[in-house]
């Protein structure tokens, strides 16, 4: 809630999701450029959600940023590997997640 | 003693004989002189007063002569049977390699040449029945080293105690455990519980004696009251403050009476110390979080109660609201880092190179005809922290896994190492495979060649702290990626102590020590046979003590029960307080630079008296090594008051027709080798060996009891010396 609350604030569209499967099912209908992504999520993880989105050539476009509390090194790596462009680890500082989703939407074009 | 015996009842014989003639010549002389007429007695006694000075002399030589005669038969006869009367008895009671010296006469020469001729013999039969022995007692050592390889080789410590708490057995571990080592010798003197081990020593001086008591009792409950667990487990501290956790478990007879008790020791300092830093780290958590959570509730309710603060209060509340935040994430931050390099779960990972794991790998996948694996980017000199088994077995289910999804056999394989992360690349050339699958296999048992094994991947994976993922590559290749742990590299490989059967002796047992009775002021009563000896040896600064020479080294070992035990030994070097005199310099050779660092004589005597306690003391020369314990204990209140035996004056007892009683000749005369002369402790393992082989001589003697044997000693010619 305090991250749609920030990222509204900050003149961004948003979507919320509570789960892996409506995550893949908003990305399916709303074509967001950016998702963040929570790993620790119900039945399908923030994982499969960044290999599914990746697997599909039409949403190349879509930037991910893990958002983890789940600080080692291996869920890191994981997650990059597994397409993520950014990740960042809980808690953060609000400024640092919004000049990260700047800088990759920027990147875009 | 029978010598001089000997040379006083010569001289009577001597005086005897000489009387007897002289008796015989006066009667001779008084008949013929009444049976002379006056006439002729007047010209006898004219004749003898004129030539008297020829009588005299024919008397004196004829005197001369025969005394000349008695020696000539005293020495060729005499003496020579006496010395092989007593080297005959050394022959058959201690040293059977012992020869007679052809000396005396042509007929004593014969008689020793033949005891000799038979000493051979009976040195033959000797050892032909001592091979027998030894090849009959060869399966029992056999056993008995299984037995004691594997005391030894338990990560326990291992103490079997009689019902008094004598030890009658333990392990190596047992003495890592109990016995303080290096520099808290020193405090032990003063501490309880430091003590030493050793076979037929008291239990008590290295556990609690009420702590036992209390053991013994609960153990002593369960029995009496049938309950099938009948060991009582306790914690204790033993050597340089370590934590034990104690099991007592009773040994019972066929009629379940106590026999004995076992302690089995386990070192837990580590797991408790982990435990405790654990313990206080959550504390600081628990600590830092409170006061986080205070701050920040108390700056939230501020803002709800009162919604007309000025901007700049609320300003102030929502910088503290984000200090407090900030704090609780670092400590966050702080307690998982710390507890990561803490608290280590038991595992069967260790550290193997990254090259001897792929190749452990690629041989189990030996049994797969048709699935390759060919290493590619294997970091030589990279170490991963795995168990070997396991992860080998989870890698083939993959790859067999891999193999039947997507249709691939050949594998290339990479393990990179980099930091503390260890990555493991499986790839091939096809398209790459979902999470979901990967998922579906990691909650499957592993099944290998038809037989499913106790874990799942997913099981494995999590023994590993490993994450596995796929990574679909360019140009149509995939892969599998596996995050391990890596390892430091090993510098020193620790092999474990090989195990060799028959000579592994590294425990200490002497089970007939169950029947041994307490010490009692009655020990003069007692067998020698079974009493415990402290052996021991100075080495000095010089050979005055009375003048203030002092000790410069002290070794001793034990004898129990007839067994000199090698490695229940004392060695110690002193620091003295005066100067190292040259001469002794050159007979011990410790030179003054080594004993700077030393501790003084109050210390070591100290150590020493614990060493030697409930033993009777034994030295060659004992009067001069007790003299020195009492001149330099003195000072420290330390007093020697255990009984002493002196091999010199037992084997002056034994043996007083031999000139030599020094500790070479000794040892040569009863076939004893002896290894570092003039080191404390070589000295007194030479003396110990000499002690075991006297004491036969005196049972032959009819000397069996420590006070016959220092009644004996006391009266040897040799006790009137005095340091």
């Amino acid at each position: 809630m305090a991250l749609q609350f920030l990222m509204e604030q900050n003149g961004y569209e948003t979507i919320v999701a509570f789960s892996g499967e409506e995550a893949m099912e908003a990305v399916a209908r709303h074509r967001p450029d950016l998702i963040l992504l929570d790993i620790m999520l119900p039945v399908v993880d923030g994982f499969e959600v960044c290999q599914r989105v990746r697997e599909n050539p039409e949403w190349s476009h879509v930037r991910i940023v893990l958002v983890t509390a789940l600080g080692g090194e291996a869920h890191v790596t994981k997650g990059l590997d597994l397409g993520a462009d950014a990740y960042i680890i809980k808690p953060f500082a609000n400024a640092d997640l919004l000049a990260k989703v700047n800088e990759l939407l920027e990147c875009r074009g | 003693m029978p010598r001089l015996r000997r040379n006083r009842s010569f001289l009577g014989f001597v005086l005897v004989t000489a009387f007897f003639f002289a008796g015989v010549a006066v009667s001779f002389a008084l008949m013929l002189w009444h049976a002379l007429a006056p006439a002729e007695q007047e010209l006898v006694l004219g004749l003898m007063g004129r030539h008297a000075s020829y009588l005299f002399g024919a008397g004196v030589l004829l005197l001369a002569g025969l005394g000349f005669a008695l020696d000539w038969v005293f020495r060729l006869y005499v003496l020579p049977l006496d010395r092989i009367t007593e080297e005959t008895a050394l022959i058959y009671r201690s040293n059977p390699s012992h020869r007679l010296a052809l000396e005396g006469s042509p007929d004593v020469m014969r008689l020793s040449a033949v005891i000799n001729q038979a000493a051979e013999r009976f040195e033959e039969l000797n050892r032909s029945v001592a091979e027998r022995i030894a090849e009959s007692n060869f399966r029992l050592e056999q056993e008995k080293s299984i037995f004691s390889t594997v005391l030894a080789e338990l990560p326990e410590g291992i103490v079997i105690c009689s019902p008094e708490g004598r030890i009658t057995l333990y392990n190596e571990r047992a003495r890592e455990l109990l016995e303080n080592t290096g520099a808290d010798r020193g405090r032990s003197v003063l501490s309880p519980g430091g003590g030493w081990i050793g076979l037929g020593r008291s239990i008590f001086g290295l556990v609690a004696k009420p702590l036992l008591a209390h053991a013994l009792d609960d153990v002593d409950e369960r029995l009496r009251s049938g309950r099938a667990d009948v060991v009582s487990s306790f914690a204790m501290l033993g050597a340089n403050d370590r934590i034990l956790q104690a099991a007592m478990v009773p040994i019972l007879s066929p009629r379940r009476e106590l026999s004995a008790f076992g302690l089995i020791l386990s070192d837990v300092s580590g797991p408790t110390a982990a435990f405790q830093r654990a313990e206080e780290m959550f504390h600081t958590y628990a600590r830092v979080m409170r006061s986080a959570l205070a701050g920040i509730r108390s700056a939230v309710e501020l803002i709800l109660d009162y919604p007309h603060l000025s901007a700049d209060k609320q300003d102030q509340l929502y910088r503290l609201i984000q200090r407090e935040t900030l704090n609780a994430g670092e400590a966050t931050d702080r307690l998982t880092q710390a507890y990561a390099a803490t608290v280590r779960p038991p595992t069967f990972r260790r550290s193997i190179r990254a090259a001897d794991f792929i190749d452990a790998v690629r041989k189990r996948l030996g049994d797969h005809p048709g699935l390759a694996l060919e290493p590619a980017g294997v970091d030589e000199s990279g170490w991963v922290r795995v168990d070997p088994y396991a992860l080998a077995v989870g890698v083939e289910f993959i790859l067999m896994r891999v193999e039947a999804e997507i249709g691939v056999e050949a594998f290339r394989c990479g393990l990179a190492v980099r930091d503390r992360a260890a990555e493991l690349t499986l790839a091939w050339s096809g398209p790459p495979l979902r999470l979901e699958t990967l998922r579906r296999w990691e909650k499957e048992p592993v099944v290998i060649a038809g037989e499913p094994l106790q874990w799942t991947l997913k099981e494995i994976l999590d023994q590993h702290k490993a994450e596995i993922w796929p990574h679909a590559g360019g140009d149509g290749d995939s892969c599998l990626r596996l995050r391990l742990e890596a390892a430091e590299p090993m510098a020193v490989m620790i092999p474990r102590r090989q195990t060799i059967l028959a000579t592994a002796r590294p425990v200490y047992y002497d089970f007939d020590l169950f029947g041994q009775p307490g010490q009692s002021p009655e020990l003069d009563h007692r067998p020698l046979a079974e009493l415990a000896f402290t052996v021991f040896d100075t080495e000095t600064t010089g050979l005055n003590p009375r003048e203030g020479d002092e000790i410069v080294a002290l070794g001793a070992v034990r004898i129990v029960n007839g067994r000199l035990l090698e490695t229940e030994c004392f060695d110690q070097l002193v620091r003295p307080q005066g100067r190292l005199r040259a001469e002794s310099i050159r007979v011990h050779g410790i030179q003054p630079e080594m004993l700077a660092d030393q501790p003084g004589a109050g210390q070591v005597l100290g150590q020493f008296q614990r060493f030697a306690e409930g033993t009777i003391l034994v030295a060659h020369n004992a009067a001069f090594d007790m003299r020195l314990l009492q001149i330099q204990g003195e000072p420290d209140g330390i007093r020697f008051d255990n009984p002493v035996l002196d091999t010199m004056l037992i084997s002056t007892v034994v043996h007083p027709a031999q000139s030599s009683h020094d500790l070479e000749a000794i040892a040569e005369r009863l076939g004893v080798v002896v290894m570092g002369r003039h080191t404390a402790l070589g000295d007194a393992m030479a003396a110990a060996e000499i002690f075991l082989k006297l004491l036969p001589l005196l049972a032959a003697m009819g000397i069996s009891t420590l006070g016959e044997a220092r009644r004996a000693s006391q009266n040897s010619y040799y006790a009137r010396l005095k340091y």
